[in-house]
């Protein structure tokens, strides 16, 4: 990072130290870094509320793309689509050009579900792996603190400044707060105590964000399970008093149905065996009672439709983006008034300097003319006085 | 307040960036003609378009149920307003060959023609529609009934067809043939009917003529049953077709673009996108260098 400091104390050439009536030039003392401790502390933990939402609302988005909400591929579509099969299905139970209809559109629907399902497990996974990229980046980020560190205090206690190295450790510094939270402290000899927090517990930075959106996450595959799981059971336990036949094929772990449900073989492979009615009567009141599943509350505790459900978890999610989204806008304002607020002090003005580089060269000419003039002097005095 | 290169350099980026992805959500709601892509851009009238549309979507689905009903209900109709038209005409035949009036050989031409009649209604009590027997009472895809004026048997339960009009409504729309031509009798009285009329038994004749009235009143009333699940589904229909107008209408409101808001938005985007841009290139290109010799 390129910072200027306050390099130079203005050279007064009336107020010349040591024997002599001229200015002895100027030596530079110090470099001072034009720093404010404090803002840099503010930014620092800024960066960690940011990094914290952002690597939620990052998460967020992929989730909410997953669903592909709203269009005629989003489950919500699919299911009106597999209730009014199974209501043609009623009205024409002899035709089995409604029995492949409702079939196809039946496989549509698992299809959709598993796709989902396989692109939020992708994405929790991903988030598994971030999160080891992050804390592999903490690692070497803290390791080349350290080695800073030290030899900024070998530097010091020779007296130095060494003003660079203490620069890139600030900036290091900010690169940390971007993955997680730290406490910090200087100590006497000029090196700090860095202090990472442990991974248990709340935390902030990129990290803190994906722990979050992680348990959301979690909480979203369970609410698809919930759907795939509750589908499998009602269908199947009304289709299966008609022939035996299981509509759905059951499902060996309930935990991952959404990822398992498909229509059962016997019924993808001679749709004639699927069962509408009672006994061996073909009359469609099954297939109505199927298509009447529709308006029965059998979600969220009996609180909701299938569809209502999926509507809720869907707005939910959308919800949540939003939220994330605003606040991570709001949280990159704030950091860039800060970041103002920095460039204020430490950054360089051209303007400036062009004024500064000015005002020198008139110092610098007006003392070349001094010495011109004092020439000039000493030359009449020596060379021509007396003739 | 000091103002420093990189701020002037910074701040320029970030109000570039705010102003493209602006441009960039209106663009897209434009090129797509949908207001929302995804669930965050606006989650309310989400909520509000996913319930739209699964009303439209049963709405729509119940107008092609009921136009399935409609149909069969209007073979129904027809049916037994044929039926009622040839037991009119038994009537009347009843009533001739009750009054004496005729000889034999006349008697025998109304047997004949009451035979005929008979006939033409076991036609009709085998009416198929769209493949399906209306007055089967249990295989509805086999003839319910056969030549000698019998329920032909199937070894299987009652058929029962009904179509859902509403949530959680169903409409019966089949027949039942047993009760309606076994259990009425109307074969065996229409058989009776002919036999004693062609044998000359006036007073059987004279009594028959109530036991046809009788069927006449029966049928009627089925008929007018049929009527009134009819005038339901009319109803029902019509209301079906204002609430498609209507949810359509809706979910054009919640989810597509208002083009003229769309494009008036671009216009103005464009215009801070543009002027940020410009004066953007021209503040930064200037410094006190350009002036010192």
């Amino acid at each position: 990072m390129l910072t200027t400091g306050i390099p130079y104390t203005l050279p007064f050439l009336h107020l010349g130290t040591g024997a002599g009536q001229l200015g002895s030039g100027v030596e530079i003392e110090k470099v001072v870094r034009s720093r404010d401790q404090f803002l840099d502390q503010q930014i620092r933990s800024e960066t960690n509320n940011l990094g914290l939402l952002t690597g939620q609302s990052e998460v967020l988005q992929r989730v909410e793309t997953a669903f592909l909400e709203p269009s005629e591929h989003g489950i919500s579509n699919l299911l009106d689509e597999f209730w009014n099969g199974w209501q043609e299905l009623s009205k024409n139970p002899e035709d089995l050009s409604m029995r492949t209809n409702l079939v196809e559109k039946a496989v549509t629907l698992t299809q959709g579900i598993n796709q989902i399902y396989g692109h939020l497990e992708y994405v929790y996974e991903g988030i598994d792996q971030r999160v080891q990229e992050i804390e592999k980046e903490i690692a070497n980020l803290v390791d080349s603190i350290d080695y800073l560190d030290k030899q900024i205090i070998r530097i010091k206690t020779s007296g130095q400044e060494p003003n660079d190295l203490m620069d890139r450790r600030d900036l290091m510094l900010e690169e940390l707060a971007k993955y997680t939270d730290f406490t910090m402290s200087g100590n006497e000899n000029g090196g700090i105590d860095l202090t990472i927090k442990p991974a248990q517990g709340e935390r902030k930075g990129e990290l803190g964000g994906l722990l979050v959106a992680k348990e959301d996450l979690g909480n979203y595959l369970s609410k698809v399970n919930d759907l795939a799981n509750q589908l499998i059971n009602s269908i199947n336990d009304i289709s299966v008093n008609g022939n035996n036949i299981q509509f759905f094929q059951p499902i060996e772990d309930e935990a991952i149905a959404a990822k398992q449900i498909r229509v059962s073989n016997e019924v993808i492979s001679d749709p004639s065996k699927l069962t509408t009615g009672v006994g061996d009567n073909q009359d469609g009141q099954y297939a109505l009672a199927v298509a009447q599943l529709r308006h029965e509350k059998t979600m969220d505790n009996g609180e909701a439709t299938f569809e209502e459900s999926w509507q809720n978890l869907v707005v939910g999610v959308g919800s949540k983006t939003k939220e994330a989204l605003r606040r991570q806008e709001n949280q990159e304002v704030l950091m860039s008034h800060l970041k103002n607020r920095r460039d204020e002090i430490s950054g360089v003005s051209i303007d400036e300097e062009l004024v500064n580089m000015v005002k020198f060269q008139y110092a610098f000419q007006a003392s070349s003319k001094m010495i011109t003039t004092l020439d000039e002097m000493l030359d009449t005095i020596i060379n021509r006085m007396g003739r | 307040m000091r103002v420093t290169t990189s701020m002037l350099a910074s701040n320029f980026l970030t109000n570039i960036n705010r102003n493209a992805s602006r441009m960039e959500k209106t663009m897209q709601q434009l090129s797509s003609g949908q207001v929302m892509s995804r669930p965050s851009d606006d989650p309310s009238s989400l909520s509000k378009l996913m319930t739209l549309k699964r009303s439209l979507n049963q709405a729509e689905q119940y107008g092609r149920n009921i136009d399935s009903a409609e149909g069969w209900l209007n073979v129904t109709d027809t049916a037994y307003g044929q039926i009622n038209d040839i037991l009119h005409r038994v009537a009347e035949l009843a009533t001739a060959g009750a009054s004496g009036t005729f000889n034999e050989s006349d008697r025998a031409g109304m047997a004949g023609e009451i035979d005929q009649l008979m006939k033409e209604i076991l036609q009709i009590a085998n009416t198929s529609y769209d493949g399906k027997y209306i007055f089967a009472t249990n295989n509805i895809t086999q003839k319910p009934f056969n030549d000698d004026y019998y329920l032909a048997e199937f070894s299987v339960e009652d058929d029962i067809r009904e179509v859902e009009i509403a949530p959680n409504v169903t409409m019966e729309i089949q027949n039942n043939g047993e009760n309606l031509f076994i259990n009425s009798g109307i074969f065996e009285k229409l058989q009776q009917l002919s036999t004693d009329i062609k044998d000359g038994y006036l007073d059987e004749v004279s009594n028959a003529l109530d036991d046809v009235n009788g069927l006449r009143d029966f049928f009627l009333n089925q008929r007018v049953a049929v009527g009134v699940k009819s005038l339901r589904l009319e109803t029902a229909r019509a209301r079906y077709e204002e609430e498609i107008i209507n949810l359509s209408t809706m979910i054009s409101k919640v989810g597509d673009t208002d083009i003229a808001e769309a494009m008036t938005n671009y216009k103005i985007q464009e215009t801070v996108y543009q002027a940020a841009l410009s004066s953007g290139a021209k503040i930064m290109q200037i410094s006190l260098l350009d002036y010192l010799r």
